[in-house]
């Protein structure tokens, strides 16, 4: 093993690196010992012995370098070479413990010292960044942006959703990303948005999770080209009971695809409701039976778009040995307060969850800004111009490739005003990084 | 990335911290605050104490993995320990509308107590909103109280950051923020209910009397009273005895005034019965209305009462009246036969009486939630037939108090009621579901799951529900507690 290095992988030059092998960036080292361990756990403790020969200056330094990266833990990572990749392999230090010989001051005079660092790192190490792929309505395999609308219907390019084939990239192991999110829209900033992914297999349909409101089969059908699909419905009811706003069914595939997993979903208003009091809820019925009443969710006054509970799908545990039994599910809403209510509203969106992230706008994205969802270091940040700035905070627990199968993105845009007009878009880029347990 | 922690100003929704790595360490909920208290770890960034103070009072918000909105309110207090040293301000202990109730020193007859006028820090208000303390001094002059009020407030007009001699920070908790949340509903404890007299009443000690109906010059009685909080009177009591043995009944009723007289219209009544009465002695007697009488805020009434049956100068009634005139709001009138018209009794005198008032359940809610809940948008109630009950009177009662004394009583079907403040923060209201509804399953490993049979991701949305535990009958389940980093959760805590 050669080219043994520990440093910061966020700063761009080799300067960030101490080299811990061969020839090192500092003068003095002898030779080094790296104990690789192989391990089953999400952890790996191993061991690295460096001897060091020279001044007392050069095995100062060498201390002042090791104990520097001890404080940095754990943004440090431990990097290697690997010939066959043509390229580094990373793997992030948790813990860092320096470990000297006995004697080490009557060594350190002598100008001699050998150092047991014993760390502990992430077990998967992960290579190089290599963009992902992305396809929907307006292109295939797209690295260098591909767009998507805030809704999905039969216009082109009317997608709000990206693919990713990673059966075509024969990507064996998980891949770790970085998303790039830039707002191509000439209106208004974007502000709260929501991204969702699902696997499934390699052969199947592709998930449709977009409903619109028109095929629901309640209400007046409404026609407007600033709707979904170009038409939205309107309810009227009054009295304080649960109302049906809408059926659909959601087929055995589909919901077999969801596989346990969650859906967030998203109802977005042709026009906002006024009241406060309007609450929005999921029901299931299966065989006409209702089997499942999803808890209530309040909509906000003013807001274009409500956010319900997450609906787990299918219901109950099942083995899916076979397909699961459709899911017919019925969308309600509730008013309490007196006098006729009217919901005019235009589709909805179970957002998929198997990896989920949502944005909430600190100040917003506008046009041309880029907002950066990055694995490795956990983080998420925006950039104007390659200077850096907080627009959103993060919720979610993060999106992660799996390997071997396809896998879809749904993404879910909204403006500072609380609407969430059909007609956003965004440019999406992604990058992955191989991983492996065996570098 | 799972749990996410959000600070935002209460006013405008704009982000007051950004850090994503705030963590819950502990959630509760129960079946009337709704989301109830959350302790939360900051790490020590960019904030000091000083900005931590200054973001007292506003709004937070955790969210699940799932995106889910699960816990919302306000925080309330920050510590953060140090090596030896701890330090923690809170809003708390603070008070920007401060007054004192106070027993006359100077007055030797004064047995009931006096308040102060309310002395108010109108900066402080403006940052944190107001926040009153009643204090109580039972001896004191008006000045020695007022000074008292003066100083308080300048003591606690601020969150102060104090010392906690008694922490000692762990390594791992070393310069970390812990903040203490509590729901929104908890902010109807800023306020100190004002009261509302459900009674209008002269019930000092007698000196007179009246007689009515004995003769043309008394043959009715008027006291007029003003009404002082819209309620709905129910009750009258009035002090008398019989002469003779009367016949004919004692009508009382309560008329509107017109120019300054009865208006001669009952709007309710009721008939006293002589054999109720003692002839020897005067004794209080005490009737419901037929009818309930709405009477308006700030209006002039009166009570009225003459006989049912004709004149009768061996046989009638005589009611008690206080000739020292101690009843400030109104004056007796007696209607003269012979001119048909009322005059002033002479010597002037008041009818000792009582008037209770009932107000109802939910109008007395409201009524709490609109003056007391600053930050609540309103009160939303789904609860059926509600109570006729007292208005609450108490004199140093918070409004959370007097809202959860309200709730105490249930609905007219006698079903024990729920709360909590929404995301909107408008306080919602219910009636308890019953047993019968249990759909949520609580096994042995004490995991909830749905009718489906799938694990609840959101244990919290169970509080007010029915469990049904394996071979046991259902329980309800009051509150629960979550500590997200481990999913321990506490059913009524």
């Amino acid at each position: 093993m050669t080219n043994l290095a520990i440093g910061r992988l966020d700063l761009p030059d080799e300067g960030a690196w101490l080299r811990l092998s061969g020839v090192s960036n500092l003068p003095g080292l002898i030779s080094s010992d790296y104990d690789f361990q192989l391990s089953e756990e999400e952890r790996t403790k191993e061991t690295i012995k460096i001897r060091l020969r020279g001044s007392l200056e050069q095995l100062r330094l060498w201390l002042d370098h090791l104990e520097n990266f001890q404080r940095l833990v754990p943004e440090v990572f431990l990097r290697i070479w690997k010939d066959d990749q043509e390229g580094y392999v990373y793997a992030r230090l948790r813990q860092l413990g320096l470990q000297t010989q006995s004697g080490h001051l009557a060594s350190l005079e002598k100008g001699s010292l050998e150092v047991k660092l014993n760390i502990e790192r992430d077990t998967l190490f992960f290579g190089e960044e290599f963009p992902l792929p992305l396809s929907n309505g307006s292109g295939s395999n797209q690295i260098s942006g591909l767009t998507l609308f805030n809704h999905d219907d039969e216009g082109l390019g009317h997608d709000n959703w990206f693919r990713i084939d990673i059966p075509e990239l024969a990507l064996k192991g998980p891949i770790l990303t970085r998303f790039q999110i830039e707002n191509n829209f000439s209106g208004s900033a974007l502000a709260d948005f929501f991204l969702g992914s699902l696997p499934y297999a390699a052969g199947e349909l592709q998930p449709t999770l977009s409903f619109e409101a028109e095929n629901g089969g309640l209400g007046t059908v409404i026609g407007n080209t600033s709707a979904s699909g170009g038409k939205y419905a309107q309810l009227r009811w009054s009295g304080k009971d649960w109302q049906s706003l809408g059926s659909w069914t959601l087929g055995p595939m589909l919901v077999s695809q969801i596989n346990g997993g969650t859906v967030l979903p998203i109802v977005r208003f042709f026009n906002p409701v006024a009241s406060s009091a309007l609450q929005l809820r999921f029901v299931v019925k299966q065989q006409g039976m209702l089997v499942f009443e999803g808890a209530a969710a309040q909509a906000g006054p003013g807001k274009g778009f409500a956010v319900l509970d997450p609906l787990r799908l299918p219901l109950g545990e099942l083995p899916l040995r076979n397909y699961a039994l459709q899911h017919q599910l019925l969308l309600q809403a509730m008013q309490s307060d007196s006098g006729e209510h009217v919901v005019e509203w235009d589709d909805f969106l179970l957002l998929p969850q198997a990896g989920f992230l949502g944005f909430h706008a600190l100040s917003g994205l506008t046009r041309g800004q880029k907002l950066i969802v990055d694995e490795v270091s956990g983080k998420s940040w925006s950039s104007q111009d390659g200077l850096e700035f907080k627009s959103h905070n993060q919720i979610g627990s993060g999106i992660r490739l799996q390997a071997k199968t396809p896998q879809i993105f749904y993404c879910f845009q909204s403006d500072p005003e609380g609407d969430a007009p059909i007609e956003r878009t965004v440019s999406v880029r992604a990058w992955g990084r191989k991983q492996w347990r065996l570098p | 990335m799972s749990w996410v922690v959000e600070l935002l100003d209460r006013e405008n929704g704009r982000f007051l911290n950004s850090s994503e790595r705030c963590q819950p360490l502990k959630l509760s909920w129960d079946d009337f605050f709704g989301p109830k208290e959350a302790l939360i770890s900051c790490p020590a960034e960019t904030l000091s104490m000083e900005d931590w103070k200054l973001r007292l009072g506003q709004d937070l918000r955790v969210y699940d993995p799932q995106g889910r909105l699960a816990w919302w309110g306000y925080l309330e207090a920050v510590s953060q320990s140090s090596g030896n040293l701890g330090y923690s301000v809170d809003i708390k202990e603070m008070a920007n509308r401060v007054a004192v109730r106070y027993r006359d020193s100077v007055d030797d007859e004064a047995a009931e107590f006096t308040q102060t006028a309310w002395f108010e820090d109108l900066e402080s208000q403006a940052i944190y909103g107001q926040k009153e303390a009643l204090f109580t001094l039972n001896q004191a002059s008006q000045n020695s109280a007022e000074r008292f009020a003066q100083m308080r407030l300048a003591e606690k007009a601020f969150p102060q950051i104090r010392f906690n001699e008694e922490s000692r920070a762990s390594n791992r908790d070393g310069g970390v923020y812990l903040l203490t949340c509590k729901g929104w509903m908890n902010s109807l404890s800023w306020r100190i209910w004002p009261g509302v007299n459900g009674r209008i009443e002269n019930t000092v000690m007698q000196s007179g009397f009246q007689p009515l109906g004995n003769a043309g010059n008394n043959l009715r009685l008027a006291q007029s009273f003003l009404v002082r909080d819209s309620l709905k009177f129910n009750r009258i009591s009035v002090r008398l005895r019989k002469a003779g043995e009367p016949a004919d009944k004692l009508r009382l009723s309560i008329q509107a005034d017109s120019a300054g007289k009865p208006s001669g219209l009952a709007l309710t009544s009721v008939l006293i019965s002589p054999e109720e009465l003692q002839s020897e002695s005067y004794s209080w007697q005490s009737l419901n209305f037929t009818l309930p009488v709405e009477l308006t805020e700030g209006k002039r009434y009166w009570l009225a009462a003459e006989r049912s049956g004709a004149l009768n100068a061996e046989n009638y009634y005589q009611l008690a009246v206080d000739e020292n005139l101690n009843f400030k709001e109104g004056n007796l009138l007696l209607f003269d036969q012979s001119t048909a018209s009322w005059k002033a009794r002479l010597p002037e005198a008041d009818l000792l009486f009582k008037l209770n008032g009932v107000r109802n359940q939910l109008a007395q809610m409201r009524d709490v939630v609109e003056f007391g809940g600053q930050f609540l948008r309103g009160i939303e109630a789904q609860i059926g037939e509600t109570l006729d009950l007292p208005p609450v009177g108490e004199d140093v009662w918070d409004c959370l108090r007097v809202f959860r004394f309200l709730m105490n009583y249930g609905n007219s079907d006698a079903s024990p009621l729920c709360s909590g403040s929404d995301p909107n923060r408008k306080l919602q209201v219910w009636q308890r579901k019953s047993a019968s509804t249990a759909v949520l399953r609580l096994d042995e490993q004490a995991r909830l799951s749905n009718q489906a049979g799938q694990a609840v991701d959101a244990p919290w949305q169970a509080v007010g529900e029915w469990l049904a535990p394996d071979a046991a009958r259902p329980l309800y389940l009051r509150g629960l507690s979550l500590e997200p980093s481990t999913g321990k959760i506490i059913f009524n805590p």
